[in-house]
């Protein structure tokens, strides 16, 4: 290889400490420690032997189940709108655009307790739809719908964001194409821009199915009752200390690498599907030139 | 307006559009038989946008389109047909194949019939475009010529009366544009579906049209053949766009009429040129014009070679120039050489030259030669033409 360096006069590749480069390989490494640092040291220091006792509590396994259910339906409902309001916000131009988009990404900058006041002053038993719901027998707080209600505002950015992007994606003479050939804009939709948008918005449904489960910040405000995961950590947290809350803590820890995993595997074979997009890529152009 | 819209040609196609947009305005107004038109360019003359409307793809703030009887088009009337159901077949930049389907999916895509027969017409329009045995293969492992003849079987699938092509090649190379641009015009002359493509390549005019409609920042500066087009080009701004590089001023210093046509004797500088001017009545001796040169009409002759006995005619004599010049530059432009010719101070002429032709005649640098320049080679623009239709 030196030869070959030689040769060319010019160093083909960086090594990892020369100049600039060890420098930003420091500072990256820095940053990745701190994060990798407190859950390394949490799995050394958590009590293994008494995790599956802990975790076989009933009011763990009832925190986990409405923590499921809660952020399942959650999901499912910011679906079933988020998707259209992404394609909109995609597809459309109209006025107040812009202020829709920043009032999208409102509920990630909130912190979450501002949320929680802000539900809890619409839906709480005196607010403007929370007591109409109360008084007929319906309380939205400290109930699932209160848990479900929270989750949605805080994790909804997420998918909408992602399918958003994902239609971006999507070359738009796809469609012009698909309308002259006599096609409804609703029949473009389920049949040219969900099937070449899917794996974005199932990144983005996945991603907001672990940011409902992990709600806590809104959640506690809206709905301290029935307990969720995160809320029932804090619980055992507070009442009985640090060893007591580390089993859930791991419960925790788990379902959210399981769950993220696909995300990343979505997005490196997404960013590959989308070269086949036709006038999109210089690589697919390439190969068309060369086939001829 | 325009007075297309009484005109009830059965197969014309009326254009007259209006949209304000933040950075451009387009204001483009034409009308030409349905055959082969191609609408030429530079980038960002609004072209595009001009095939996008006859789609009914985009928005507009004023619009009459209309092709044949039907109309498509008219916002004084109420009247949008939407881009479903006005019978167009739309091949854009690299064709748009769904990426997510198949051949035989694609082609099927705007089908309205369901079953047997819909699958005996994919078959049908397979066989028709060549692609046997790629039906179950995705777009991307086309090759280009595949891909077109895949989004061409699509369009036909759905019968269209007009087919629009916005820059299909302008990301391939020359040859495989040759190649694809034959096979276009091979599936004209197969379908007679009357068609319409954008395009900045002048190539892709010469070799397409038999109407351009040539546009720039948003309007039309002509609509012609190609030989009106490249020939006589309106004013000195179209000679740009369509590459007539050589022009000079000159005086007219005699007008006369033969067989029907006025003839026009132009002085340029010391050197004297014929031209037709078929608005002579308009013009008299000593005006001064502004002409332009097709430098592909010149010949170029060493000195002492006689013309051929066909160019020795009286008529020909009398509207054609013999000019003594000597050559400034030689340059091998690969398929052809370009000559420089020095015909008097500050008046010179690049004439294209064959390479059989530049062999033959020993050309090179200093050499006299004579320029034979018949009037067809002299385009006389006519002095208050708008720089607008």
């Amino acid at each position: 290889m030196p030869g070959v360096l030689e040769q060319t006069g010019r160093k083909r590749t960086r090594s990892l400490f020369d100049g600039s480069g060890a420098t930003l390989w420091l500072l990256s490494l820095c940053l990745f420690c701190s994060l990798l640092g407190p859950i390394l040291y949490f799995l050394v220091f958590l009590p293994w032997p008494q995790v599956p006792t802990d975790l076989s509590d009933p009011n763990a396994i009832g925190a986990l189940a409405t923590s499921v259910i809660s952020a399942s339906i959650a999901t499912f409902l910011i679906g079933l709108t988020g998707v259209p309001l992404g394609y909109v916000l995609a597809r459309y131009t109209f006025p107040g655009k812009t202020l829709i988009s920043l009032i999208i990404y409102l509920p990630l900058i909130f912190p979450p307790v501002v949320s929680g006041i802000m539900l809890l002053l619409l839906y709480g038993p005196y607010g403007l739809i929370g007591g109409p719901l109360a008084n007929a027998g319906w309380e939205v707080d400290d109930s699932l719908a209160g848990i479900v209600l929270a989750q949605m505002f805080v994790s909804a950015p997420f998918l909408i964001v992602a399918a958003r992007v994902a239609f971006e994606a999507i070359d738009p003479r796809l469609e012009q194409v698909g309308m002259t050939l006599g096609q409804s804009r609703l029949s473009l939709f389920w049949r040219v821009s969900l099937p070449l948008a899917w794996r974005g918005i199932l990144a983005g449904l996945i991603l907001t199915w672990v940011r409902a489960l992990g709600e806590f910040g809104a959640t506690i405000v809206l709905a301290y009752h029935p307990y969720t995961l995160p809320v029932y950590v804090y619980v055992q947290l507070s009442g009985s200390g640090v060893p007591a809350s580390l089993p859930l803590a791991l419960l925790s820890l788990g379902i959210s690498i399981v769950v993220i995993w696909p995300v990343l595997l979505i997005e490196r074979r997404s960013q590959r599907s989308f070269q086949i997009l036709p006038g999109r890529s210089e690589a697919a152009e390439n190969r068309q030139e060369i086939r001829v | 307006m325009k007075d297309w819209i009484g005109g009830q040609r059965e197969e014309a196609l009326g254009v007259a559009i209006q949209k304000r947009l933040p950075h451009f305005s387009l204001d483009v107004n034409f009308r030409v038989q349905a055959g082969r038109t191609v609408l030429f360019g530079p980038s960002g003359s609004g072209k595009s946008l001009t095939l996008q409307a006859i789609a009914g793809l985009f928005p507009l703030d004023f619009a009459a389109i209309r092709r044949g009887a039907t109309i498509w088009h008219d916002s004084k009337a109420g009247i949008f047909v939407p881009p479903q159901r006005r019978g167009i077949g739309y091949l854009p930049q690299s064709y748009a194949l769904f990426p997510h389907l198949t051949v035989a999916q694609n082609i099927a895509f705007g089908q309205r019939q369901h079953g047997e027969r819909a699958r005996k017409r994919v078959a049908e329009l397979i066989s028709l475009m060549q692609l046997h045995g790629l039906e179950q293969v995705r777009p991307v492992q086309l090759s280009g010529g595949q891909q077109q003849r895949v989004a061409l079987a699509r369009a036909l699938a759905s019968e269209p009366q007009l087919l629009l092509l916005d820059e299909p090649w302008s990301a391939l190379d020359a040859p495989v544009r040759a190649m694809l641009r034959t096979e276009i015009l091979r599936f004209y002359e197969q379908f007679q579906v009357p068609l319409v493509l954008v395009t900045h390549d002048m190539l892709d005019a010469q070799e397409l049209a038999d109407t351009i409609v040539i546009l720039y920042q948003g309007r039309v500066l002509q609509v012609g053949s190609p030989d009106e087009v490249f020939r006589a080009p309106r004013t000195p701004q179209i000679a740009d766009l369509v590459g007539m590089r050589a022009r000079w001023n000159g005086i007219i210093v005699a007008l006369e009429q033969v067989e029907q046509e006025g003839l026009a004797t132009i002085r340029v500088g010391d050197v004297a040129l014929r031209a037709r001017i078929p608005f002579a009545s308009k013009l008299h001796v000593g005006q001064v014009m502004e002409i332009g040169l097709s430098t592909d009409e010149i010949a170029l002759c060493p000195p002492g070679v006689e013309l051929p006995e066909q160019l020795s005619t009286e008529h020909v004599r009398q509207t054609s120039v013999l000019l003594p010049g000597k050559v400034a530059q030689d340059q091998a432009r690969g398929t052809f050489y370009r000559v420089t010719v020095h015909l008097a101070p500050d008046m010179s002429l690049e004439i294209p030259v064959p390479r059989w032709q530049h062999r033959a005649f020993q050309i090179a640098v200093d050499m006299p030669v004579t320029l034979y320049i018949p009037c067809e080679a002299v385009h006389v623009f006519e002095p208050d033409n708008s720089p607008l239709i």
